[in-house]
This record gives structure tokens, sequence and C-alpha cells, in this order.
């Protein structure tokens, strides 16, 4: 094992950990440049994350507390990495992530005729979207062994997520007000950006002189805060997660 | 819709599709009225306005006026219309809602009865054989939608429901009835705190519960005794101008805050315990009226006054305009105004409407004045009182949990007082019979009803907590206080389905407990409670 310390990147050191193959000899990575384009599984960092809302209702706190599940999906990804030095390069990819799911929704309606008479209130939405948008800038060294060749990159990811968020409950409730029926919620399509960052291993095979196939697995996160109405200090989610996937290698 | 006033043209949304435009044209924009003149009769011509209505002014004979509402593929859209007046052919004014730039798909995907179908899953009304109406729907986001309309009326809910005719979504749902209920918080007669159900109106709040189903409300006569014999003989009607109200949304004035609650929570009680619907178990409108005088002039007021309108509440049950009842609360002495007994006991008197119990008590009368109307005499008025304090203790029950007590009338007074307040746990404690026994047979008081109440009231005590009786020193088995409920029933069943109106004790006696074993079968727990508290107070 190697462990390279690469230059500082926006003040931050990134350890890069290269697993080599011992007894076995490796050539110098010739391309100029390769172009990637992957598909596969995303596992997301966090599977669930919860959110509390509240208002006043009849005078008093109502609170709705939502809990969301990201299920893993498809991700879709495209990144160009360019040789700068011997068996370094710098690179950068962006990925794609899109999944829907429903939420439950629990909280307390205050009663309109007593104080501390709270009513419960229980139910499920319509698929919630969580939308990710990642761009990975990489700084990578490979390796090629003949046809075959490993990367090992790392580097700050720029997360742009969008998600959807449950604002507020929607209940009906009637004479004489013991009891509220969930009957949807309002949802609010929010974003936010952070920055977090990734780390990847990329193994390709070049099938001739510019084309290849090739397999991805990488890491990123980032916790990201989602601005709402009602909330003290936002919605808090893990974005990120283990990306699996494989696709096709262009050579220059 | 119609916006009325100034005469503008053009008050648009700011949506980017639906497109309204406002008409409010009169003679003083003679060339706009024009213009839109020629534009209704185009739209006319070309079966975008359907006439709906034409019909002569009966105020000024040479008028005549038309309502047309716009169509769009043939399809009304919802809230647009114009009403145009003519005189001899001649436009004098347009008022209406028009909307443009619509341009949606008019054939729907879904069968009214599918929309129908959705409706009905929504209020759980079954609407059939009635179809849904196709509508244009302006939306508030901007855009128009293809929707059947129709409206479902429930017991609980009367809705109007707009169903995309595309994929059957809900597009708008309001309430048919409109409604702008409201909750504020106020402190009672006593300091506490409790929410009140008010009217939202013209920037202040009024005594007019709007979220119980009946008509509730509670009026301020602010002092004027003239004004509230007035109202109570049916001489005036009681308005708006006189509910009580306060543009805060904390109310301070104890007496409405108690009055217009407890009146709510006695509403409550009956529908949640028995489901009844009020006073006449049909909703009956409930009136309750505070400050009937004012305080300082408790001094000088009659004995017949002080006695009626300051230390006393009553419901009177054919009192008002249309005859259908009034509580009255009587104002009190307040905290600087002392009053004596015969013997010397000294205390101050709260506004009545500050003692659950007393409100529901008086509108228990209320109750069976509709129910079985009993007198107001001898042992039928003893029956009657009895009845009221039993609910009245009940209520407060209801309202207070275990903190609820068989006292009626304690908070009145700053201290108790033999003859202001009963006790149906222990009658003699405060100078009331607990037995029939040692009943009052003068004529006083209506033949003692007040006094004589306790024997069966004590009984109702008896038959739910148990307990010896001091007078026959015979033993109850009650029902328990997390039986209570059992009690209530079976009261409130005799006393207003099975007694007739010139009932006795006797027949009190045997009207609960038939009602008991109506309701819990004859020899179970609660008809041997019942009889044995019944023959404890020596009611046979």
């Amino acid at each position: 094992m190697r462990v390279l310390a690469c230059p500082p990147k926006g003040g931050r050191y990134l350890l890069v950990a290269l697993l080599a193959f011992p007894g076995v000899a490796h050539a110098q990575w010739t391309d100029g440049a390769r172009v990637s384009i992957n598909a596969g599984i995303q596992q997301p960092a966090s599977t669930t994350f919860a959110g509390t809302t509240a208002k006043t209702v009849n005078l008093e706190t109502a609170a709705i507390d939502t809990s969301y599940s990201v299920p893993h999906s498809q991700f879709f990804d495209g990144g160009v990495l360019v040789r700068v030095k011997g068996g370094f390069g710098v690179g950068a990819s962006v990925s794609m992530f899109t999944k829907s799911a429903a939420a439950s929704v629990s909280g307390t309606i205050p009663h309109p005729f007593f104080f501390n008479t709270p009513r419960t209130l229980s139910g499920t939405t319509s698929p919630l979207e969580r939308s990710e948008t990642g761009i990975h800038a990489q700084a990578a060294y490979v390796a090629s062994f003949r046809r075959v060749d490993v990367a090992i990159a790392g580097g700050p990811t720029f997360f742009r997520v969008s998600q959807d968020l449950v604002a507020d409950a929607t209940y009906t409730d009637a004479y004489p007000y013991d009891a509220v029926t969930f009957t949807g919620a309002t949802v609010s399509k929010v974003s936010a950006t952070k920055v977090g960052f990734n780390v990847s291993g990329d193994v390709s095979v070049k099938l001739s002189t510019h084309v290849g196939v090739g397999g991805l697995i990488r890491f990123s996160r980032a916790t990201v805060d989602f601005p709402l109405t009602g909330t003290a200090s936002g919605v808090s989610a893990d974005v990120g997660g283990v990306q699996a996937g494989g696709g096709i290698r262009f050579y220059f | 819709m119609l916006v009325l006033g100034a005469a503008v043209v053009g008050s648009r949304r700011p949506a980017a599709q639906a497109r309204l435009t406002s008409l409010a044209l009169g003679p003083d924009r003679v060339d706009a009225l024009r213009e839109w003149d020629a534009r209704v009769d185009e739209m006319s011509r070309a079966g975008d306005l359907e006439l709906r209505d034409e019909h002569q002014d009966t105020i000024l004979p040479a008028r005549r006026h038309e309502r047309m509402r716009q169509l769009y593929h043939g399809i009304p859209v919802w809230g647009a219309d114009v009403a145009r007046q003519t005189e001899r052919g001649v436009t004098i004014s347009l008022f209406g809602q028009l909307y443009d730039g619509i341009a949606i798909d008019s054939e729907p995907k879904l069968l009214p009865e599918d929309a129908r179908d959705i409706i009905t899953q929504l209020s759980g009304v079954d609407l059939s054989p009635r179809l849904p109406q196709l509508f244009v729907l302006p939306l508030d986001g901007g855009g128009y939608a293809l929707t059947y309309r129709d409206q479902a009326i429930s017991a609980t809910d009367a809705s109007v429901f707009f169903i995309d005719a595309m994929d059957g979504s809900v597009r708008l749902r309001y309430n048919l009835f409109e409604n702008q209920s409201a909750v504020v918080q106020g402190n009672g007669v006593l300091g506490d705190l409790k929410k009140v159900s008010v009217h939202a109106i013209a920037g202040t709040f009024t005594a007019d519960d709007q979220l119980r189903p009946p008509s509730l409300s509670t009026y301020d006569m602010r002092g004027s005794l003239a004004a509230a014999l007035n109202a109570l003989n049916g001489v005036t009607s009681l308005t708006t101008a006189n509910l009580a109200q306060d543009p805060s949304t904390t109310w301070t004035d104890g007496g409405n805050v108690d009055a217009h609650t407890y009146e709510g929570f006695t509403y409550d009680f009956y529908f949640k315990k028995f489901g009844r619907r009020g006073l006449d178990n049909r909703n009956t409108r409930i009136v309750g009226m505070t400050h009937p005088v004012r305080p300082q002039d408790i001094f000088t007021a009659s004995a017949s006054t002080l006695g009626l309108f300051y230390l006393n509440a009553f419901y009177c049950d054919d009192c008002g305009r249309d005859g259908l009842g009034m509580m009255v609360y009587g104002e009190g002495g307040g905290p600087a105004t002392f009053v004596y007994t015969p013997t010397g006991t000294r205390f101050t008197v709260r506004n009545f409407a500050g003692s659950v119990d007393v409100v529901a008590h008086e509108l228990t009368h209320g109750v069976t004045a509709f129910s079985s109307n009993l007198l107001g005499l001898n042992e039928a008025g003893a029956l009657n009182e009895a009845f009221s304090d039993m609910m009245g203790s009940s209520v407060e029950f209801y309202v207070k949990g275990t903190g609820g007590n068989y006292l009626m009338g304690e908070n009145l007074t700053s201290t108790i007082i033999p003859g202001f307040q009963r006790s149906l746990q222990d009658p003699l404690s405060l100078g009331t019979p607990d037995n029939y026994a040692i009943r009052l047979t003068d004529a006083s008081d209506n033949g003692e009803v007040h006094t004589n109440s306790t024997i069966a009231s004590h009984a109702f005590y008896l038959a739910i907590e148990g307990g010896t009786n001091r007078t026959s020193k015979l033993a109850v088995t009650g029902v328990g206080a997390a039986n209570r409920e059992q009690i209530e029933k079976t009261f409130y069943r005799g006393f207003t389905q099975l007694l007739p109106s010139n009932a006795t004790f006797s027949m009190a006696r045997a009207a609960t407990i038939q009602a008991a074993r109506d309701l819990y079968g004859a020899g179970s727990n609660v008809e041997r409670a019942v009889t044995q508290a019944w023959t404890a107070v020596g009611v046979n």
C-alpha cells in the first residue's frame, strides 16, 4: 500500500489510498484523457431523515412530524479525467439521482374547545421526490496493467439537492372535534446546495485503443439543511451515498 | 361574486393564464359601458354567454334585468357571470366578472358517474342518482381546470367538491355554509383561562359560536334592564350589535366568557353523552343574556329585580321574539358588595355565569321544557329542579373530570350558603331534605320545588356513588364513579322520555327503573342501584 499526500486544494489535504497489487508490475497511464459514462445503483448516505413543522392552531401549537425515507435507486454519471503528469490526473464528473418515496406524517392538533387536549394525526403522504446532482471534482491516480486501468480518486463534491418536504398537513374534523382525519400534506419543493466530499475507485478494461468498459464505486456525502417555513432551523438530511455501477469509457 | 362600487375595468389576477375582468360600469363610465355592452352582445351571439334569467324591475317598471353566465365550449365557467340593467333597450349598467385566456381540453376523460363516486367516497354521502355538472374552474394559481361540481351534505359536514374531469383529483373543496369561526381565549368569572368559540366579523369577535351545530349566541345587555326586558318579552329582537364582543383575542369579561363557553359545554355534554342535539333535539338556537343590570344599581334595585336579575339565573322557555327561550345570567353583586343572611353571615355573590353547573342546570330546564315538560309545581316541579341539578352536576364532571362535585353553584358565593347552594351528596348539610318522609309540603316556592328537589337528586347521587341515606339509614350500592354515565343515561332517559308532565316522585322511581332495564337489562347492577337509591330516599 502506498499512501499519497496530494497537493492541498482549498486549504484541505486529501489522502488517497492506493491499493497496489503485490508482485504485479504496472505501467504508466499513457492516455491524455478519458471520458466515462456510468449507470448503476445509489445507496443513499442516510435512508431516513425527519422534520418537524409547527404552527398555531386554536391558540396552541400544532406540531407535524414527518419521517422521510430515501430508498436506493438508479444513478447516472458522466465525467472526464485528464492526465497531468505520470499517473496523476484531475477530473470532474456529474452524477444524478432521483427517487420518490412516501413519508409518514404524525402530529398533534389542538382542540378548538379545550386547552391541553390535542388530537392526534397520522397518515402517509403521496410520493415525495428527492433529486440530487453531484459535481465531483477529483484528483486521481491511475495505474495501468496491460489493458486494465485502476483509478483511485477523491475530492470535493458540490451537491445541488431538491427535496419535497411536508410544510403542513391537511385534515378534516367535525363537531365535536375530538378527532381529526388526515387528508393529505402540503408539500414544498425546496432546494439547497452544499459542499461535501467524494472518494472513488474505477476499474476499466480497454476493448480497443479508444473504447473500453469499466466499473465505478464512489462514496460521497454532505449534510444539507433545507429551509422550510414553520421550522426553527430547517430540515437536515444527509445526501450522497454509495454509488456502484458501470459503463463505457472513451480514451484519448 | 360581483365587484361593486368603483367603476373598474380590467382588474386582473396576476396568474399567467387565468385572466379575470371585473365589470362595474354605470352611466358615469359611458364609453366603457358602451364598449362592454357591445362585447357582451358579441359574446352572447358567439355562445360564450348564456342568458340565465330576464325579468322586469319590480320597483322601476321601465327597467329590465338580464343575467348571463359565461360558457367555454358550452361549459359554464364557475363564478363568471354578468348582470345587465337596461331601460327601453339602452344599457344602464353592467356588473360582473368574466375570464379570458381559457385554453383547455373540454372533453372530460372521466364520466360524471366517476366523479360522483369520488365525491361519495370523500364525503360518505350517497349522491345517486344525481350526477355532478361540468364546470370550468379558474384556479388560484393560474390557469383553468375542467371539473365536475357537486355538493354533499352529511350530518357533520356540508362541502362543495370540484373533481378534475381528467384525473379525478380534488381541485377545490369548500364549505357550503360560510363559516368564519374563530377561537379566542378568555378569563372566566373565577379568572380561569378557557377557549371561546366566536365569530370573526368586521374586525371584532362576537359571541356567536360557529363551530357547534346550533346557533349559540350570548348577548351582552350592557346593564340595560329595559333592553333586556324588551328582548325577553319579544318586544324587540336582539341584533348583532347586542352580541357580547371584543376586538381582542383575549377576552376579559368573565361573565361573557363563562356564559358563552358553558352554554357550549352543556350542548356538548348532551350530544356526546346522549346523542341529543340541543334543547329540543333539533338544534334549536340557544340564546344567553348577560349583564341585564348594572352592578352599581344593586343598591337601588327593587327586591324583585334584585332576586331576578342580580342574585339569580333563569331559563325562560318561551322568551324572545321567536318564543324559543332565553337564558339570563344574574349579575351578582361583585366583589365589593356584601350580602347578609338572616343569621348575619356576610358573603359576596359572583356573576351567575361563572358556575358551569348553574348554566347547565338552567339550560336543562330547556331540555325538560322540550321533552317531558314537567310542571313547575309541587312534586313535578321538584323533579324538574332535581333533573336540572343532576344534569348540572354531570356537566361539571364532564368539564372538570375528577375535579367535579355534587355541590350546585358552589362558585357563586364567597362562602357556601344554605339555600344558595344545594348538595346532592348530603342535602341535609345545606338544609334540604334527603328523604321523602321529611319533604316540605307548604305552598311556598310553588310547593317547595327547590327544597324538595334534593330527595330525587340525592337518589341520583346514591345510585352513582353509593352510600347510606342519613334519614332512612338504608345503604345503597352504587355503580361507582367510573360508571357514572350509566346512571346519567338512565335518569336522562327516565326524565326526558318516560315521565309525564305532572309526574310524581313515585312515577320518577318507576320511570328510571324502567329506563335502567331498557338500557342495561332487568337485574343489572344499574337497575339494582337505582332501585336501592329510590328506596333509600323513601320513594316507593
